[in-house]
């Protein structure tokens, strides 16, 4: 079939651009390293430069990967919300989980101890608590989202909740920010833009397994996944297990998008993108093929974000989010423009 | 004819909606038997419960009070997998996938019978090319299914639930929102598979007349909230029909099983010439209001006769002739003379 051996080739494609968008994004940043300084500390540390042995190794490195797991997680993320809600634009930040995985972490700082938000960013602070906090965060808001979804049938009006929820969420945000010192305050803002550059190693040894064990878990429900895309009455007469594959998706959502969202700020825009870019790509429903396909492509465009953010080549980096969203909100205008199915909204009884 | 056994016993049934403490039931005391190779029709009048009936037995909806017992077993008793092997839906939801060719989705019926990941076997292979040889859509298997029509698309869902191998299907609604041969045919690839397959199919329909064609049993659900179930033609015979669906102005006429709008018809005519003309201009002239009546003495008489495959219309009125060429003529005719025959 001449649609599967096209897709193998996209797919060759896309592995091939992951390593070179790696190596492209551990090239750039603030400090300028030279090529050959790059290969030198990956591969010949010994006579390599020991700034810029620390500014790759402990830095660039660790800020790549993040990318890499930020961009599957959030597109995965998207993904599953756009099956489980049927809404070609629903995803983890419209709907609210980022908001609610923030407010998670705001909370935990800001009630133990006092202490400030700007913990958050030192890394003294315990990652693990942070984490749980914002998947929690994560999976109530998604939850609330939801349960409100189920008496609302029409798309659009299921984004406008999600951004009210998420206007409440940032509402209590603000008085915590109001108690909080200028210091933090900065910090929270930055925090804000996103930023994949905050994680150090020993944080990717609680977000790589986490990512990890969530694209997997998606990965298993894809047969019931693929059931949900014909809706909610066809799916139950096919035999599956509607209560358990909802509550599924709505954890695994709310943990991928939360602990995310907990090192890497509310990222825009990735998980609606993603999964149409995808979709257009490989032209397939089924999620054995679109889970995988999907982290990867978002893999890459987190790190293409991350090299474009970096890109004015000066000291300065662009905050994460205006690239993503840059990226991204043309894309939401165009499906809905382009797409027929918003609409006429499928409608469950 | 021998009747095929028993495969659904609905025992008692109440159906409807429970808000809270509230109850509403829609329909009670539903007693019904499905045997194999039957083909079923509910029918009844907008709002009568077709649908919470249909929702019911699929286990979409709890039953108020009573029992549907599927070859032996209560629906609740069973689990969601071994439920779905029993009975296959097809729904009047819209789906909205993109990209999934016809195929694929026909091979979605499998997903009760294969693994977590639905890897398709060589069983699930036959079965899916039987499904599609019986809907004669093997050659559209690679077509995207949103791109299909309405009847074909249909089509599709149907063989997605023959796919699912039960040996019971309900449908809802199949053939609403289709053109007219489409309607035909899929009720004749239904009968086909209660007969030649030996499934049970319960379907709702709003076409009396496609019904009554084909179906081996209808159950007809009335004002009052009963279901008569019988052969159509003895609901016919019985007034049944009559009853349930007749309302001001639109009658429903035993000896051709048809619904008429009533007319008060003042003006009679007789209408002479061959049967199949006749019969056309008897149902034009009905529908402005006047009827004919081949042993009325009216002097006003109407010939049509046919000269070198043209008809003709000829009105003979006080001795007067009036050529007709169309019957679009003739009403233009007939109309501005009843309009003046009432001033």
């Amino acid at each position: 079939m001449p649609k599967s051996k096209r897709n193998k080739y996209i797919f060759v494609i896309l592995f091939l651009l992951l390593p070179l968008s790696f190596v492209v994004d551990v090239f750039l940043g603030s400090v300028r390293i030279p090529f050959a300084g790059v290969i030198n500390v990956l591969f010949n540390p010994q006579t390599a430069n020991p700034v810029w042995i620390t500014i790759i190794n402990e830095f660039r490195i660790p800020k790549a990967i993040t990318a890499i797991l930020a961009g599957g997680a959030l597109s995965v993320c998207g993904l599953l919300m756009q099956t489980y809600f049927r809404n070609p634009l629903a995803e983890p930040y419209v709907l609210g989980i980022s908001s609610g995985a923030s407010l998670g972490v705001a909370l935990v700082i800001l009630t133990s101890e006092k202490i400030g938000l700007n913990l958050l960013f030192a890394g003294t602070y315990n990652k693990i608590g942070i984490t749980a906090a914002a998947m929690i965060g994560g999976v109530i808001t998604l939850s609330l989202v939801a349960l409100i979804a189920r008496k609302v049938s029409s798309n659009v009006t299921l984004l406008i909740l999600g951004l009210m929820i998420g206007y409440i969420i940032g509402s209590v945000e603000s008085i915590l920010k109001y108690y909080s010192t200028a210091e933090n305050l900065q910090g929270y803002v930055i925090w804000g833009m996103g930023n994949f550059g905050n994680v150090i190693w020993r944080d990717l040894a609680i977000l790589v397994p986490v990512v990890i064990a969530g694209l997997i878990a998606s990965f298993l429900l894809s047969k019931q996944l693929n059931l949900l895309l014909l809706g909610e009455n066809y799916a139950l007469s096919m035999g599956a297990n509607i209560k358990f594959v909802r509550l599924m998706i709505i954890i695994i959502g709310g943990i991928l998008g939360g602990a995310i969202t907990a090192f890497c700020g509310p990222i825009a825009f990735v998980g609606i993108a993603v999964p149409h870019i995808t979709k257009n790509l490989f032209n397939v429903y089924d999620h054995k093929i679109l889970i995988p396909s999907v982290a990867l492509v978002g893999a890459i465009l987190a790190l293409i974000c991350d090299i474009i953010s970096q890109m004015p080549g000066g000291e300065q980096t662009l905050p994460v989010n205006a690239v993503t969203s840059l990226i991204g909100a043309p894309i939401v205008i165009w499906i809905i423009l382009s797409q027929r199915k918003i609409k006429h909204t499928p409608v469950d009884e | 004819m021998k009747k095929h056994p028993t495969i659904i016993e609905v025992k008692n049934l109440s159906i409807g909606y429970k808000e809270k403490k509230t109850m509403t039931a829609v329909l009670e005391n539903i007693n019904l038997d499905i045997h194999q190779a039957e083909l079923i029709c509910l029918m009844g009048p907008n709002g009568c419960g077709k649908s919470t009936l249909l929702r019911t037995i699929t286990g979409m909806q709890k039953p108020l009070k009573g029992e549907i017992v599927i070859e032996g077993k209560n629906i609740s008793l069973f689990d969601r997998q071994r439920f779905a092997k029993k009975v296959g839906v097809v729904l009047t939801e819209n789906i909205s996938v993109g990209d999934i060719s016809v195929y694929s989705l026909v091979s979605m019926g499998r997903y009760p019978y294969n693994d977590w990941l639905g890897t398709l076997r060589e069983e699930d292979f036959k079965v899916i090319d039987h499904a599609l040889d019986v809907t004669e859509l093997t050659s559209y298997k690679d077509k995207n299914f949103l791109e299909l029509s309405d009847g074909m698309k249909q089509k599709a869902m149907i063989a997605r639930a023959l796919a699912q191998d039960t040996p019971i299907i309900l449908l809802d609604e199949p053939t609403a929102f289709l053109d007219i041969p489409s309607k035909l045919e899929i009720m004749q690839m239904l009968k086909e598979l209660a007969h030649k397959f030996n499934k049970s199919i319960i379907l709702s329909s709003h076409d009396l007349d496609l019904a009554l064609q084909s179906a081996d049993t209808i159950w007809l659900i009335t004002k009052d909230g009963k279901i008569k179930v019988d052969a159509p033609e003895d609901l016919v015979l019985n007034g049944h029909f009559e009853n349930a669906f007749n309302r001001k102005d639109i009658k429903f006429q035993m000896q051709n099983g048809i619904f008429k709008i009533e007319h008060e018809n003042k003006i009679k005519l007789k209408v002479e010439g061959d049967k199949t003309e006749v019969f056309w201009t008897e149902r034009a002239l009905e529908r402005i209001g006047i009827s004919t009546d081949a042993d009325c003495d009216s002097n006003e008489i109407l010939t049509i006769s046919r000269t070198d495959n043209k008809i003709v219309w000829q009105f003979n009125v006080n001795r007067e002739a009036k050529i007709f060429y169309s019957i679009a003529e003739l009403l233009e005719y007939l109309n501005a003379a009843k309009f003046q025959s009432i001033q």
